[in-house]
């Protein structure tokens, strides 16, 4: 076993003041919540950057400096792999799933179950759904405890416990808003520190010529190889993190998914996912990986300086601790990891409470006021954490995190992704196969993992059977392929579903959804925004009122839907709220509002509003 | 060993089973009509969606050859790369604000 890091209180202070600092930053914005819709999901308001900046904080904790820092090590550059696969299915993404959840204003992923299929569906898929959650929260506090293992020099479960209830108390009082505001405070802080983690590791071993020159071109290569080893190869990364673990992320994680209903529009929504894919996820696997490639520099260059015994999975606090040189820099890169990680699992925290409540509690308990379902949200958060620490209990058995990662993704995804997939875009597929890809999927795929020689091996793409942990990531592909036949078998043998029963809920008919979103035909007339004056009058409706040329400038009709934010782009949505198009008056530049929308939009009296056409 | 198996075969095989899955999502989406290209801003988005792929592609056979030491190669695609960028950055970031 590696030795403790040593560190002063001094150190200890600096990583109490950040996250003093964070959780009181998204404490701050913990006010907004009135209802349960602003808990879970901020009142469908922000803009693109507010949100893809707090997705940064959510996927670079969930996957871990600690897990990509350790194959980095290991393998080099290849470890980039994970964070590189994900544009394949963004046409899906973008225009299949996205629009749907949002139009369909569903409030949970079994919610679109119940709707598409029927009660019972739901319930599996709710299940389905929290075994996912329950898992990602487990492996996130794992991974906070490794970090924090070599530095406390405690008991990886003692470390668990303290982390757990200070996550627990954090998001049961916070909500998604708290949540995604302390996300995008990381998001910033998390890129920062790993950019510095990798200039100063290369000051550290010599420069960048001596980083690169010194690492052999095999370690910098950016896939894998195809198929050796079997603990880590293209084509079973491939399938098991770049498909199910990807297409998981994208489409099944619930706390990904509130994130894109906090969006003011699916416009927004799709920049925001198009920009995190483009720009901040190429950028993120540097900052992930950058440790493990400096170690292998610092092992070469300064074999003496570097703890051969060092365990994988603590790789990158073993590098931050070496290349830092300063107490204070080593302490905010801990900070800064260990508030990311955080920041993960308190937005599953709070994903579980939203089905919890959306998909269990509700159905049972009807008719109670919306304060009492805050309540129970906020009780189920809390024990969402005590589940969660508990079953890292399972997850410290895996050689490293990847590796624990990878065998959940592998098995918990498919089931839950080929129904999603298969429901969105397939209009044959019906009650009873969705049902056959929940159990004859799982059922196949226990077969395969009790036989993995005789099924899961003409899949294994000339990987090596490792009897111990026989196809580790490889298990994805046929796991997948179980589940999309028992479902396509059964859907192609029975009555393909009424079309009137999914209307608005595949792709196939979108413009349906489109339209019961805003109650009416959509306008999809190209118009300008206006920046107008705003006064408020007597009202009960929830209509907004504007000029007739203001209205035209908006190619507006009465009817339509506005959203109207406050002047100053900077707040990113969130002094806003929507409305509807009410029937136009004279004066240009000014809109009539109800004090309902003054205090729902927390409007301050000396800024304009910009406002816009949404549909 | 580098040789093909090791360098390529993985990039092959990441753009033929990959790419044909982007190719099916294209198909259904622009079949389903929810990619509508009469509409101003989903015909960037139409740019944006084929751009991604061309941008991933060019990133990973800019750092295989990068690995591979071929700098002429790396200097051209990381051009392209950057012009590509621009393109999409004022396409889906400016213009398309434009239009509601």
């Amino acid at each position: 076993m590696d030795a403790t890091i040593q560190t002063s209180s001094f150190f200890w202070i600096i990583i109490l003041g950040y996250f003093s600092l964070v959780l009181g930053f998204g404490s701050f914005f913990a006010r907004y919540n009135k209802t349960t819709q602003d808990f879970f999901f901020s009142g469908r308001r922000f803009s693109w950057w507010l949100i893809t900046m707090s997705i940064v904080a959510t996927g670079v904790g969930s996957h871990s400096f600690l897990k990509y820092s350790a194959k980095a090590y290991e393998h080099g550059f290849s470890s980039t792999m994970t964070y590189m696969n994900d544009w394949f299915f963004m046409p899906l993404f973008l225009f299949g799933w996205l629009p749907i959840v949002y139009y369909t204003k569903i409030r949970s992923i079994p919610d679109y179950f119940e709707r598409r299929f029927n009660p019972g569906v739901r319930i599996l898929a709710t299940i389905a759904i929290l075994g996912y959650m329950i898992g990602y929260i487990a492996i996130g506090f794992l991974t906070m405890g490794k970090t924090l293992e070599p530095l406390l020099g405690l008991d990886l479960y003692t470390i668990i416990f303290i982390v757990a209830i200070i996550s627990g108390v954090y998001i049961t009082f916070g909500g998604q808003t708290a949540v995604i505001f302390t996300d995008l405070a990381q998001g910033f802080i998390l890129i920062f520190a790993g950019i510095m983690v990798f200039i100063i590791g290369v000051n550290y071993v010599g420069g960048f010529s001596v980083f690169w020159n010194v690492l052999s071109p095999e370690f910098k290569l950016p896939l894998a190889h195809f198929n050796h080893p079997a603990n880590f190869n293209f084509v079973g990364i491939f399938w098991q993190d770049g498909i199910a673990g990807s297409v998981g992320f994208l489409f099944m994680n619930q706390g990904l998914i509130m994130r894109f209903m906090a969006c003011k529009s699916v416009h927004e929504g799709r920049k925001a996912a198009a920009f995190n894919v483009l720009v901040l996820l190429p950028i993120s696997t540097v900052v992930v990986s950058n440790a493990g490639w400096v170690g292998k520099a610092i092992s070469i260059v300064t074999p003496d300086a570097w703890n051969a015994s060092t365990k994988l999975d603590h790789v990158f606090t073993q590098v931050a601790y070496l290349i830092t040189g300063s107490e204070v820099v080593f302490a905010f890169v801990i900070a800064a990891v260990a508030a990311a990680l955080m920041s993960t699992v308190d937005t599953l925290i709070n994903a579980v409470a939203a089905v919890v409540i959306n998909d269990v509690y509700r159905p049972l308990v009807k008719e109670k006021d919306d304060k009492h379902y805050l309540k129970v949200a906020m009780i189920v958060s809390a024990g969402a954490t005590a589940v969660g620490a508990v079953s890292t209990i399972f997850f410290n058995n895996f050689p490293t995190l990847y590796e624990a990662h990878g065998f959940f993704h592998s098995t918990m995804t498919p089931p839950l992704v080929v129904a999603i997939f298969l429901g969105i875009f397939w209009k044959r597929y019906n009650t009873p196969a969705a049902i056959a890809t929940f159990l004859g999927g799982a059922l196949l795929m226990a077969v395969g993992s009790k036989y993995p020689e005789i099924f899961i091996s003409p899949f294994d793409h000339g990987i090596e059977f490792n009897p111990e942990r026989p196809y580790s990531y490889i298990r994805a592909l046929y796991n997948t392929l179980v589940c999309a036949g028992s479902g396509v078998l059964v859907g192609l043998l029975t009555t393909a579903p009424i079309e009137e029963k999914t209307k608005g809920l595949t792709v196939w008919s979108l413009d349906k959804a489109r339209e019961y979103f805003k109650g009416g035909a959509p306008n999809d007339r190209p118009g300008e925004k206006v920046l107008v004056e705003w006064t408020i009058i007597d009202g009960k409706d929830d209509i907004v009122q504007f000029s007739i040329n203001d209205m035209e400038i908006m190619s507006a009709d009465v009817g339509d839907m506005a959203y109207l934010t406050d002047e100053r782009k900077w707040l990113g949505g969130l002094k806003s709220f929507h409305s509807f198009f009410g029937e136009p008056h004279t004066e240009d530049g000014k809109v009539y509002i109800t004090k309902s929308h003054m205090e729902s939009g927390m409007l301050d009296q000396n800024h304009k509003l910009r406002t816009e056409k949404e549909l | 060993m580098i040789d093909f198996q090791r360098v390529w075969l993985p990039y092959l095989y990441l753009y033929i089973m990959g790419g044909g899955i982007f190719v099916i999502g294209m198909y259904i989406i622009l079949k389903s009509n929810s990619l509508n290209t009469d509409r101003i801003r989903h015909k960037h988005w139409l740019h944006v969606l084929i751009f991604g792929l061309f941008y991933y592609m060019g990133i990973h056979s800019l750092f295989t050859f990068a690995a591979l030491g071929k700098t002429m190669i790396v200097m051209i695609i990381g051009l392209f790369i950057m012009a590509m960028t621009l393109h999409l950055v004022t396409t889906l970031f400016f213009k398309s604000d434009r239009v509601v």
